[in-house]
């Protein structure tokens, strides 16, 4: 693949791409900007090569994935998402007009959400998802059954209780 | 089958929800090399110093019409001749004391 034609890519796959990079970032959009621009220049100056071995959106979410992780490393941003507080639950928020699905998702440990989000949110196999996490397949079903099986009781919670 | 429903339904409408309210900036165009204002008024400097030197500097038709105006008298008269300016000298080996006279053999 040419440079002109991994542009072209990077330029179709821009949306997806910004709304990963906010999902790595904590939802924070303009982090995930910051993260994108950082990306972009690491392909331009040729430090983030596509080589091929695997298609051009899981290689880019994998740039993305890891650029964000320097970034908020870099920030000092960097919060475990397994300490998140129960007591953030959507319920409990005033934000009753919009469904709060950050809020929700971030019950889920890291891991569980970013396996969750690929394969729903941005449709991947799980073995691209395997491969942007840098993570064995065995690793990524495991966190896939255990993700949707807490995803699925907070929906249901949060159903049960009300808004 | 249900929960695979269940999380595809949740996420359809996060997605729509999404596309709602997020703003997704712009694909960065690429941007032509910015060519510095410093370094331009730089090479401008240099380019006029060096005319302003150049402007200076004599050049060669002055230098002739100065030559020009030299002028070189060469005068030859009696004391100046060339028997005059040579003059004969004696090698070591036939080089003598003049004080040789002085010296008395008995």
């Amino acid at each position: 693949m040419t440079q002109k034609e991994l542009e072209h890519q990077l330029k179709v796959m821009h949306k997806e791409a910004f709304l990963w990079a906010r999902q790595c970032c904590f939802y924070d959009s303009d982090t995930a900007n910051e993260v994108l621009q950082q990306v972009y220049l690491k392909v331009l100056e040729g430090r983030a090569k596509y080589r091929g071995n695997s298609t051009v959106k899981t290689w880019l979410f994998s740039v993305v994935k890891y650029t964000a992780i320097d970034l908020l490393k870099k920030e000092s941003k960097f919060s475990s998402l397994d300490m998140a507080d129960i007591s953030r639950l959507p319920n409990d928020t005033s934000e009753t007009e919009t469904e709060n699905y950050e809020a929700l998702l971030k019950l889920l440990p890291e891991r569980q959400q970013e396996v969750l989000l690929l394969v729903f949110y941005h449709n991947l196999t799980l073995e691209e998802v395997a491969e942007v996490l840098n993570v064995s397949l065995g690793t990524v079903r495991t966190h896939y059954d255990r993700g949707k099986k807490k995803l699925k009781e907070l929906i249901q919670d949060k159903y049960a209780y009300g808004r | 089958m249900e929960d695979e429903k269940l999380m595809k339904e949740f996420f359809n409408n996060m997605k729509k929800q999404d596309e709602e309210s997020i703003e997704i900036p712009a694909f960065p165009a690429k941007r032509k090399r910015k060519v510095r204002l410093s370094l331009v008024f730089s090479s401008l400097a240099v380019v006029v110093l060096a005319g302003i030197g150049y402007a200076l500097l004599p050049s060669e038709g002055k230098a002739t019409e100065n030559v020009a105006e030299m002028s070189i008298i060469i005068e030859t008269g009696p004391s100046l001749s060339s028997d005059y300016l040579i003059k004969e000298e004696t090698t070591v080996s036939e080089w003598e004391s003049p004080t040789a006279s002085l010296i008395n053999d008995f």
